[in-house]
């Protein structure tokens, strides 16, 4: 790949995350894509490919085209599409403008992740939403919520691989370390181990403090082809490799609960990308439980196979080792949105890469990894950025 | 025992029609030999539409679980803490299942199907430990 070939990020939006009363889905949508066009200085009569990531408040079956509707560019459009992968949707989303730009159907893009769960669902209502993700038949009758699911993941990884509470709990606290770098992190006060494992337990052996609770807030990014963003003076992040990797969709047909379709993923994206992990110097991992960053670890080459927890023990994951991990505070302490929740890795692995993420900023990095995955380790997208 | 009921369709009814009886009966597909479940219009692996039931001894062994803390919604909010876990029968396929007499749970531990009956009278299949002695516990 000549330097000039592929696409690239030129502009990110977010808006404020947390309980948002007043706030909508769709307005959120809205918000987002206006500060990531700002951002881009790119007009929106310019845009002519919109991805969402759906809602789970409202139920609009084109929810793509009706968010293009509501920003009033639906009729400038060539490429329109909503990506219904759970929390991989968005990296998808992604994955999908670069595809859709190199194949000539558009030429900018608006990838938007958005919704107001928190205020537009209710806590038990949402409990019992995701709940109904699992297999109507063979899941939902015996009462498996969604951490249960990933409570029986982190059961056989202990079971397998000796990994501890204690270091399941140290992630969630170096991540709680940088989302208090963040002013817009919804949690934002330290917390320490003994804290995570005197939380309430929700699943065994997952506590609150291992899980991620549900925020409002919205997110998007704009993307060119690489050429285009030259051209027109802005500052592109390269979008350098990605890749999809699936094993199963239910976590009954998953043959091994320690191992997912991220090490697929991955290995797709660095192979594009053309470098290894070595390479890489900070990675936005899919923080929803925190067995899963330290899965994520190992599945994409960071560690060996069982190290995770020792590596996060270490201190490796935190600012000042030698893999930051979810520089803004993740899914844990930042917020989740539900399945749009990956927009704001993509987001902050963007600013980290220009060097605006200020006191949480990771010295001078050439390579980002993002990677998303929704359902039960199921739908898994690894995004590679940088090397410009 | 109150439990949302599954949605039954014509490509799994025989399977929940067995647990009405107290069987586990699981998909074999005559063309390949591959145990199927869940219950597919064609096998998983060779794709053949030649799928008979046939009966599980009900043995079979605990590959992961959980101890439920916070329900997943009203249903479940007066049946806390409640185990569910992975089960891997001997013959092979994996069922998700509650686990009744969990004090001792553990991975590994050999189990044996039961059968749990819901409010309205219907069948859901279940497991409980086999002590050393191969009696249920
Ligand atoms: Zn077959």
């Amino acid at each position: 790949m000549n330097s000039m070939e592929g696409c690239a990020v030129v502009g990110i939006g977010e808006t404020p995350v947390g309980k948002l009363e007043q706030s909508t889905s769709l307005g959120l949508h809205a918000l987002a894509v206006r500060e990531a066009l700002d951002d881009a200085s790119i007009d929106w009569q310019d845009v002519d490919g919109l991805i969402t990531a759906g809602s789970f408040v409202d139920n609009f079956s084109r929810h793509s085209l009706t968010v293009a509707e509501y920003l009033g560019i639906a009729q400038q459009l060539s490429y329109n599409t909503s990506i219904h992968m759970g929390g991989a949707s968005t990296a998808m989303g992604l994955m999908h403008a670069c595809m859709a730009i190199e194949q000539g159907i558009c030429s900018t893009v608006v990838v938007a992740g958005a919704d107001n769960q928190r205020s537009g669902l209710r806590g038990k209502d949402a409990v019992e939403q995701y709940a109904s993700f699992r297999h109507p038949q063979f899941e939902v009758p015996f009462g498996l919520p969604n951490p249960g699911a990933y409570a029986m993941i982190a059961h056989r990884y202990m079971f397998e691989y000796g990994v501890t509470s204690a270091q399941m709990a140290e992630v969630a606290v170096t991540i709680r370390n940088h989302a208090g770098l963040n002013p817009r992190a919804v949690f934002r006060q330290p917390i320490t181990v003994e804290d995570v494992l005197n939380s309430k337990m929700i699943c065994e052996p997952l506590h609150l403090l291992d899980c991620s609770p549900i925020s409002d807030g919205g997110g998007a990014l704009v993307v060119t082809s690489l050429a285009k963003a030259k051209a027109n003076g802005l500052k592109p992040v390269k979008v350098a490799g990605y890749g999809m990797g699936f094993t199963h969709d239910h976590v009954i047909e998953n043959p091994d609960l320690t191992t997912s379709g991220c090490k697929a993923s991955g290995k797709r994206a660095f192979e594009k990308a053309g470098i290894v992990p070595a390479d890489i110097d900070f990675a936005e991992l899919y923080d929803c439980y925190t067995i899963a960053v330290i899965m994520q670890l190992e599945e994409l080459g960071f560690c060996a196979r069982g190290e995770g927890g020792s590596f996060v023990e270490n201190g490796n994951i935190s600012l000042k080792g030698s893999l930051p991990v979810c520089t803004h505070g993740g899914l844990l302490s930042h917020c989740h949105l539900g399945a749009p929740a990956g927009v704001f890795h993509l987001t902050e692995a963007v600013r980290q890469l220009r060097g605006e993420s200020g006191p949480r900023q990771v010295p001078d990095p050439h390579y980002g990894l993002v990677h998303a995955e929704g359902g039960i380790l199921s739908a898994n997208c690894t995004v590679i950025l940088g090397g410009l | 025992m109150i439990r949302p009921l599954p949605p039954i369709d014509p490509v799994t009814k025989e399977f929940w029609d067995g647990c009405q009886q107290e069987k586990l009966l699981i998909q074999k597909c005559g063309s390949c030999g591959t145990l199927n479940f869940y219950p597919r219009a064609l096998c998983k692996k060779c794709h053949s539409d030649h799928l008979e039931y046939v009966e599980m001894s009900g043995r079979g062994t605990l590959y992961s679980y959980t101890i439920v803390h916070r329900a997943p919604g009203k249903t479940f909010d007066s049946q806390v803490p409640y185990a569910v876990a992975l089960v891997d029968l001997e013959e092979g396929p994996r069922l998700l299942a509650n686990i009744v007499n969990y004090s001792q749970i553990g991975i590994g531990m050999k189990l044996s199907s039961v059968f749990l009956t819901t409010e309205e009278g219907f069948k859901l299949p279940a497991f409980t430990p086999v002590s050393e002695k191969g009696e249920e516990g």
